[in-house]
């Protein structure tokens, strides 16, 4: 049996990864999907895009497991565990842990008391944990997590704002996803206005 | 033109008339090729003819109207604010499958005609320009790529791109297009610059029976389907049917209708809520009572509301297509022949226009698009929204579809509304 592949030269938007037809037919390019994912996630944002909810987004799954896939990547093979704080938490840890097998739990690192800080699932001296979030608004969760005295290997945010500047230059753990303004030039002009 | 006493929106939605879209609509039928329903093709002298009675419909009306080189005819309303150049733009298309019927697309660019007439005659002042266009060669049927004309306003076509693009009858669509006066080799010339645009709604027949069997006049989508298309061939032994035994054939048929199949089997499956897999076209050789088929092409088309999804389904369905045709034994060639991703289409736009369907009582319903349409392309310039109305049966691509005028005046006037907040958005 002979088994081909090809691609036709025309009637495909530049989205196909080049070369990528033997083993992989339909994989996109990665910058690609990336923008089109920003896209995606600036048009589901609700009218109070300012207010950067995530409810438009985290409840439709063809955007969810998107955000899910690209966040995963970043996690390395040493983590332990998932935590996941902040905007639409419980959604995006859910999402990632289904991403990558890795168990997760929810922190609240605005809690009052000790007892308060897990939400849900739970957190191990000497575990290696990523942190996930929408965004990057917990200066001091790197602090209360090292009083649990885990290691945190990775957090990666979804979105930064530009006052992140500082925090995502101090430490070389974290990193955001996008931009704010890559998300804002990405919903299109008019996108703010309403 | 704004010379008369302004009565707000609603006295320009006073003045949408089913009379007028069914004879605009009309108007446009009689401009066919023989034969059953309506057949004006992608970029023949038909369509073009069809865009005149546009162009000089909007030119009574008092409008300015251009052509570009890809064959989008666009009408012009300035806006009165000072400085306000991003317009607010509505349309469709106005061409046709082969033996179509006579409101996909046209019923879209009616409501711009009706919308345009009603705004002009009642004076009502808005603050953005409105344009009004009618995309040429939305359908796939002729070239194999859908949505041409939209495809250049959005700045993805270019003359290098649509170079391979040709129809049953090896004109290639660069030839059909200069025939007809257009500029092929200036097709990027057409596209359209964000910062000219505000927003785009376009208003399209369902094309499916969700609107009429939940009797709900309105539906908004809120992501327009992608998909990806192969062309599987399947070659195998073509021999005689009485002297070659079952278990020595090569039957590229059977393997075809075990391939045919696993796309309804898998576009079934409880991870598939949102994906279509349709084989359309299958074609066997010889096609003889006596003979095993020796060669099968058929097209598989995966469309999804989930772009990964999409594509990791296409990329599964081929690596098992191979699995099959190595346990039958026959030869498989793939080609990919179109990959679209979905549009998920602004919440912005999708709540402005149901508040307004809201404010007045008009039940909708947020649905998904199956089909492509020309609002997929241009939600790469600008947010863009649509309006669905109902088609009778959900039929379209057929002569029998149909839309009651009363429905798509209803759905015309839900357009203005929205185009109205628009402008003031
Ligand atoms: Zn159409």
């Amino acid at each position: 049996m002979n088994a081909v592949v090809r691609r036709s030269a025309t009637a495909i938007d530049a989205a196909l990864s080049p070369g990528a037809l033997a083993s992989g037919a339909f994989v996109q390019n990665p910058e690609f999907w990336k923008q089109e994912l920003a896209n995606d996630i600036a048009a589901a944002l609700p009218l109070q895009a300012a207010a950067h909810r995530s409810d438009g987004w985290v409840t439709r799954p063809a955007i969810l497991r998107r955000v899910a896939t690209l966040m995963g990547a970043s996690i390395p093979a040493t983590a332990d565990r998932i935590i996941a704080f902040g905007d639409a938490a419980q959604i995006l840890g859910t999402a990632v842990a289904l991403e990558t097998g890795i168990p997760f739990c929810v922190a609240n690192p605005r809690a009052a008391t000790e007892a308060e800080f897990l939400q849900t699932g739970t957190l191990h001296a000497g575990e290696r944990v990523a942190v996930v979030s929408v965004h990057l608004d917990a200066p001091d969760l790197l602090e209360s997590l090292a009083g649990h005295d885990v290691v945190v290997v990775v957090w990666r945010a979804l979105i930064s704002r530009p006052a992140d500047a500082t925090m995502l230059a101090a430490d070389s753990r974290i990193a955001a996803e996008f931009s704010d303004a890559g998300m804002v030039a990405a919903a299109h002009e008019g996108g703010d206005a309403a | 033109m704004t010379s008369k006493p302004s009565i707000g929106v609603e006295g320009a939605v006073a003045l949408i008339d089913a009379n007028r879209l069914e004879q605009f609509i009309e108007r446009i039928a009689e401009i066919t090729e023989a034969g059953p329903g309506v057949t004006r093709l992608a970029y023949s002298p038909l369509e073009r003819r069809a865009h005149d009675v546009f162009r000089n419909r909007m030119c009574e009306l008092g409008l300015t109207v251009t052509v570009d080189a890809a064959g989008n005819s666009i009408a012009e309303l300035p806006g009165v604010a000072e400085g306000s150049s991003d317009a607010v733009g509505t349309g469709s298309h106005l061409d046709s499958v082969p033996s179509g019927g006579r409101f996909d697309g046209i019923a879209g660019v009616a409501a711009a005609v009706e919308v345009a007439r009603s705004v002009v005659e009642s004076g009502l002042p808005h603050r953005r320009p409105w344009r009004f266009v009618a995309f040429a060669a939305e359908e796939g049927a002729r070239f194999g790529q859908a949505c041409n004309g939209s495809r250049a306003a959005s700045g993805v076509a270019t003359s290098a791109g649509i170079a391979g693009l040709y129809d049953n009858g090896g004109i290639t669509m660069a030839e059909a297009m200069a025939s007809v006066g257009l500029r092929p080799d200036r097709i990027d010339t057409a596209a359209w610059a964000s910062e000219d645009w505000h927003g785009f709604i376009e208003l399209h027949v369902e094309q499916g029976n969700v609107l009429e069997t939940s009797r709900t006049p309105i539906g908004i989508v809120d992501v327009i389907s992608g998909s990806s298309r192969v062309m599987v061939e399947l070659v195998g032994t073509a021999s005689h049917t009485g002297a070659t035994p079952m278990h020595l054939r090569r039957d590229a048929l059977v393997a075809a209708a075990e391939c045919v199949l696993l796309c309804e089997q898998i576009a079934q499956n409880s991870q598939h809520r949102g994906t279509r897999i349709t084989v359309g076209k299958l074609d066997v050789e010889p096609s003889s009572i006596t003979t095993i088929p020796g060669r099968v092409i058929f097209s598989v088309d995966v469309r999804d509301i989930d772009g990964d999804r999409q594509r990791t389904t296409a990329r599964d369905l081929l690596s098992r297509f191979q699995v099959i045709a190595k346990e039958r034994d026959v030869d498989i060639d793939i080609q990919i022949i179109g990959d679209t991703s979905p549009a998920i289409l602004p919440t912005r736009l999708v709540d402005l226009i149901a508040a307004q369907a809201r404010a007045h009582g008009v039940p909708y319903r947020i649905m998904p698009s199956g089909a492509s349409h020309d609002t997929q392309q241009i939600s790469k310039v600008t947010s863009a929204g649509m309006i669905f109305v109902p088609s009778q049966g959900g039929l379209s691509h057929v002569p029998d579809e149909w839309t009651s005028y009363q429905e798509l005046a209803l759905g015309t006037q839900v357009l203005l509304r929205a185009l109205y907040a628009l402008d003031l958005a």
